[in-house]
């Protein structure tokens, strides 16, 4: 998982939590609030529809009183109850019908005590059928109002309904009336439009409003179903106070589109800031990872300077401090080494000059011998040995030249390297042997001495001819290129190479020991010479070679900074 | 020539139309267009002489008129069972029935065969639900639509004639010295008619239901339903209704407007108990036509004419195999104001207005 994504995820939990449990607790504290409230409205709301309930069942059972009392003065009433008059038969057949649209009922049946339907209002033909159950179980507790479920004809009917009775001739007959309550009364009962007030009666499942939760109270009835085809039993119906939940359901929902959009804006954010803060962070620090990288004994010349005041600054700067000690350490190295190499020198000088004067001197003796023995002969033996003498003397001169480019002089300037390049090559001697260039035209200048650097190209030059051995076919190639940087080069870099025999792995390991060499006539030197020299020029040497197919070696001195404009 | 659908179209209609012949009360055929008539050997044409109320206009155009009109509406007439119609001579109008006949067939007294009074149509006018004929009688008379008004309100502004069902109405006249009240004929029959695969409602229908129906459950002049029935004698009809499929409610439905009807349907409910889910339902007119052609309801309560010279026209609105069961009877009343003019009383109920 890259940083950025887990600086992403942290940066996501961190703002998620606060904001999902922000959102959790307003939506719960809204719910406990409302509905409470709502619970609180629907109960009042009962009590108040409870009291309405009771209220028209007062006066249904009023009407039923009044419509008694005028049955019972009524002469055409008592003709076609009790005597059977036909010509009254009609008029009590309309009685109840008449009567209930003045009276405001929605359903009155009048019964003899037979049970016998003598009038009825809400379905005027169902005269002569029998129905005591009806009168007997509303007056169980008269003054209590019950829910009956009868029929019109053409649809139930549901009535809170009353019972009365009268006597006329010493007979029984009952009322029954009562108002329409699936309509009409819940029309008057209901107040507001989320409170709802509905129904619900065995049979008839009422739910509340769709999908939506609701506070609900009751209110019980007792219920009596006349459309029940076996028997009739009391049961008990419901009047339900529905509070809708709708306004608190709303306010979630708000809630939670306002959660989704402070959801959307965190992950933009998020991403934008893990974005840029990954950035700021992980950058710096894989550049220093790179420049770190780059660190090694001979290129100590990386640079951790940063202005930054944070973690990032203060780790480039330990890594700048450690890269001043590791440079202090390298040349207090370099200096162990070269005063190492001096002792080295110090005794071969001591062995060579030894060896360039023992002939001397034994000359010398040879001398002193004839001298003393025979002076006359010396012309003759000085002609003799001169040759020795001259032979010695041109060792020892030799030995103090090569020891004399042991401890060059620097003077850094900048240095034109093609240039150089092209006057060692046009002074090396290489018979059969096939010079090339390949010299970049955007080279900058190296920084650095003009006569360690020709010291350089010499003996590389020098040991890639030498180690064709005069072979045909053979070629050097000495190759020119900027080096380092991403835009402009910080660096100039010189790859001499040969298609020559190469070297063992025991050859390159001893190639820049002083005095380590493979060539019969060599001094053991070049290769020594030229690393201090690249070293002395804070440049480095690196060395591809494998037997039998050539040597590379390649070089990179540091560029003059005023001249890299110019390159 | 529109055939009458209720007591108010029967009185226009008849006062309008004419046909060749008429049948009185006791079923005796009237002169009409035609004064004679006679059979020809074969008894499958006969010979109608014009004259009669039509006489002061030339007989020939009169002739004309008949075989035109009755030639617009071919199919209906060749269904009473006329194969031609020619004009032979002046007045005499010669018709070829597709079987030989006995009797003068009483179907000439019938509605589909009936024209115009008039030559002009233009002669007649509509001014907002009155409609006024100035014709070949003599003097005028107006027809006025009582609907939506208190029909009493209109014995009280001077109308003359009133054909009503309505006991409020009957009883109102009753109390008018001034007022006439005569019953008609027996013309409606009310039957409850039950598709072929509903369940069997007209079994709890006896006699004295029949006469509790009369009696109790309709607010009208109605009787217990009595033979003969035209519907009982109707054989190779063709009849236009498809077979119904098994009906598929449980209402018992009736015409919209008919309270008759509607009492029946109600008591019929009422009969047949709480424990079951029938019930009433009154439908449009298009509705109820539909749905009695298709036979999809469990019961219809429907009103047929007591008598018909077309029995096979009266029983193609009715679902094919179709039990009949006729509850009660109703009839008409006619109320006259004292020294109007004449009137007389056809077969089948209607009140036509005597010429003065």
């Amino acid at each position: 998982m890259s940083f950025r994504t887990r600086l992403f995820l942290g940066i996501l939990i961190a703002v998620l939590l606060p904001l999902g449990a922000l959102a959790y607790g307003v939506r719960r504290e809204m719910e406990r609030r409302l509905t409470a409230e709502y619970e609180g409205r629907v109960g009042s709301m009962a009590e108040v529809i409870a009291a309405d309930l009771a209220r028209e069942s007062g006066t249904v059972a009023a009407r039923l009183r009044a419509l008694s009392a005028d049955l019972g003065r009524n002469n055409r009433f008592r003709l076609a109850a009790l005597q059977g008059d036909p010509s009254s038969r009609r008029f009590l057949l309309d009685y109840a019908g008449d009567a209930m649209g003045v009276s405001g009922l929605s359903m009155l049946q009048i019964q003899d005590s037979a049970g016998r339907i003598l009038s009825s209002g809400h379905f005027r033909n169902e005269f002569d059928q029998l129905q005591p159950e009806l009168p007997r179980l509303l007056s169980t507790d008269r003054d209590s109002m019950t829910l009956v479920r009868t029929r019109t004809p053409e649809n139930p009917l549901v009535a809170l309904a009353r019972v009365d009775s009268f006597q006329i001739g010493g007979r029984q007959f009952s009322v029954v009336g009562g108002i329409e309550a699936e309509s009409r009364l819940l029309d008057r009962l209901t107040r507001g439009r989320d409170l709802e007030v509905s129904l619900a009666y065995p049979g008839v499942h009422q739910p509340t409003a769709a999908g939506a939760r609701a506070v609900v109270r009751e209110i019980q009835l007792p219920y009596l179903d006349l459309l029940r085809g076996s028997g009739v039993a009391p049961d008990t119906a419901r009047f339900l106070v529905t509070q809708s939940l709708g306004t608190l359901e709303a306010l979630q929902r708000s809630v939670d589109r306002w959660f989704l959009l402070a959801l959307a804006l965190t992950v933009a954010a998020a991403l934008a800031l893990a974005g840029w803060l990954s950035s700021r962070i992980s950058r710096p620090l894989r550049e220093l990872a790179q420049k770190t990288s780059a660190i090694d004994l001979d290129r100590l010349d990386q640079s951790f300077d940063s202005e930054r005041n944070d973690e990032i600054g203060a780790l480039s700067r330990l890594l700048g401090a450690m890269t001043e000690r590791l440079r202090n350490s390298s040349a207090r190295l370099r200096e162990v080494e070269r005063r190492a190499a001096v002792g080295d020198l110090a005794r071969q000088v001591n062995h060579d000059i030894k060896n360039g004067l023992a002939p001397i001197r034994n000359v010398l003796r040879h001398f002193s011998q004839i001298a003393r023995q025979d002076p006359a002969l010396l012309p003759t033996v000085f002609e003799e040995r001169k040759g020795t003498l001259d032979s010695s003397v041109e060792y020892l001169e030799t030995l103090a030249r090569n020891y004399a480019r042991l401890s060059p002089t620097i003077e850094r300037t900048p240095c034109d390297v093609n240039t150089l390049v092209e006057e060692v090559l046009r002074n090396t001697v290489a018979e059969g042997t096939a010079l090339h260039t390949s010299l970049s035209r955007r080279l900058p200048r190296a920084l650095g001495d003009t006569l360690m650097l020709r010291r350089i190209l010499e003996n590389l030059v020098g040991n890639a001819v030498d180690s064709l051995g005069g072979r045909s076919g053979g070629a050097v190639t000495v190759t020119t290129e900027p080096a380092g940087g991403d835009g402009e080069p910080s660096g100039v870099r010189i790859v001499v190479a040969d298609t020559g025999s190469g070297m063992t792995r025991k050859e390159l390991d001893h190639a820049f020991d002083d005095f380590y060499t493979t060539k019969p006539d060599g001094t053991g030197l070049g290769l020594s010479i030229v690393r201090r020299l690249i070293l002395d020029l804070n440049g480095t040497l690196r060395v591809e070679t494998e037997p039998g197919a050539g040597t590379r070696f390649v070089i990179e001195l540091p560029a003059d900074p005023a001249g890299r404009a110019s390159a | 020539v529109p055939i009458p659908t209720n007591d108010s179209e029967q009185l226009l209609f008849s006062n309008l139309f004419a046909t060749l012949v008429r049948i009185d009360c006791r079923g005796q055929v009237r002169p009409g267009l035609a004064v004679t008539w006679r059979a020809e050997p074969a008894r499958s044409a006969w010979i109608f002489t014009l004259g009669g109320s039509a006489g002061s206009v030339d007989q020939s155009e009169v002739a004309e008129r008949v075989v035109s009109s009755w030639k617009g509406r071919w199919a209906a007439v060749a269904a009473l069972g006329v194969e031609s119609t020619s004009i032979q001579g002046d007045s005499r109008l010669s018709v070829v029935m597709s079987a030989p006949l006995d009797s003068l067939p009483l179907l000439f007294a019938d509605p589909t065969l009936a024209m115009s009074h008039q030559t002009d149509s233009a002669s007649w006018r509509i001014d907002g639900g009155t409609l006024r004929r100035a014709d070949s009688l003599p003097g005028l008379v107006d027809f006025r639509v009582t609907r939506g008004v208190d029909p009493r309100d209109a014995f009280d502004a001077g109308a003359d004639l009133m054909v009503t069902r309505d006991p409020e109405l009957l009883d109102y006249a009753a109390r008018r010295p001034e007022l006439v009240t005569s019953p008609l004929p027996w013309s409606r029959s009310y039957v409850l008619l039950q598709p072929a695969a509903a369940g069997p409602l007209d079994k709890v229908i006896g006699d004295a239901e029949r006469r509790s129906l009369a009696r109790d459950a309709v607010s009208a002049d109605a009787r217990a339903a009595q033979p003969p029935f035209w519907w009982d004698e109707v054989t190779g009809c063709r009849t236009g209704a498809a077979a119904g499929p098994t009906p598929v409610s449980s209402r018992v439905v009736y015409l919209r407007g008919d309270v008759v009807a509607r009492g029946l349907a109600e008591r019929l409910v009422a009969l047949a108990g709480p424990g079951t889910e029938l019930k009433a339902a009154a439908l449009e007119s298009a509705d109820f036509t539909a749905v009695l052609r298709t036979g999809s309801e469990h019961a219809y309560v429907v009103a047929l004419p007591r008598h018909t010279l077309a029995p096979c026209r009266e029983s193609a609105a009715l679902p094919n195999g179709a039990r009949i069961q006729p509850l009660i009877d109703t009839r008409a009343y006619a109320v006259v104001r004292r020294g109007a003019p004449s009137i007389t009383v056809e077969w089948q109920g209607t009140v036509r207005v005597a010429p003065r």
